[in-house]
């Protein structure tokens, strides 16, 4: 079970399911244009458990967070970037599995729609994914 | 002490101490670094307040080890920053708190099978 897997598989979840959503995508340590709307992926976490005092040696979870920033311009209306944070939202919803190789990403809880804010010339809007993989 | 008290005490301590730790903030030469808390030109880090059941029971980095002590099972605990800039710092990547709470259930685990052992239910 490896990050890169369970962090494609979350990708995954979102590039194919942008129907009414921004379609430009900051996703990490890749290039972006900045041009608004646009989501802007982060991932945190991946603390890993083995099972090596058990007798194996293999990692059998990893727990992370994934963060979804709905960037809009300041000063307007704040539904259009709630909505999108809804509707992402709603991609990820609790009980949600993803299979990888060697294991399953399972959604949770409910994502997390926080209070959107401005920072400098953005409106940001953010969506927290809760995960954990575990190994099948 | 009761068995419960240890492991919320133990727990509340741990998830607390994860999400106080610190990483050199953009301005001086750090990256954005998820599950830490920048330690920048401003005063962010230092501006943690502990909260115990709705009342301040201490501000500044770790200030939450002391009034711990005194936790009981049942009681709130609750640390925050903040410094007005805290969440849009938090949501640029940092995201020290998430990271902390997605820890939550294997700590309480973690320290539920310690207790087991060490101290009587």
């Amino acid at each position: 079970m490896k990050e890169v897997d369970i962090e494609n598989a979350l990708g995954g979840q979102l590039e194919d399911n942008l129907t009414g959503l921004p379609s430009s995508v900051k996703w990490p340590n890749k290039d972006h244009d900045h041009v608004k709307p646009y989501l802007e992926v982060i991932f945190s976490g991946g603390q890993r458990r083995g099972g090596a005092l058990k007798g194996g040696n293999t990692i059998l979870r990893s727990s992370g967070v994934m963060l979804i920033n709905v960037v809009t311009v300041e000063n307007e209306a704040a539904d259009p970037a709630n909505e999108y944070a809804d509707t992402l939202a709603e991609l990820f919803i609790e009980g949600l599995r993803l299979s990888i190789t060697g294991g399953t990403v399972l959604i949770l809880k409910p994502a997390d729609v926080r209070k959107g804010f401005r920072d400098g010339s953005d409106w940001k809007v953010p969506v927290v994914i809760n995960y954990e993989a575990t190994k099948t | 002490m009761k068995r419960a008290n240890v492991i919320v005490q133990q727990s509340t301590n741990d998830v607390f101490t994860e999400a106080s730790k610190t990483a050199p903030g953009t301005n001086r030469g750090g990256s954005v670094q998820p599950g830490f808390v920048p330690r920048d030109i401003g005063f962010l880090a230092v501006s943690a307040v502990f909260e115990l059941n709705g009342s301040r029971a201490g501000k500044g980095e770790n200030a939450f080890e002391m009034g711990i002590a005194g936790m009981e099972a049942g009681d709130t605990a609750v640390l925050k920053w903040p410094a007005d800039y805290a969440s849009a710092v938090h949501y640029r990547g940092w995201l020290w708190v998430d990271t902390a709470a997605s820890q939550w259930p294997e700590i309480v685990a973690r320290n539920v099978r310690k207790a087991k052992i060490q101290v009587a239910g």
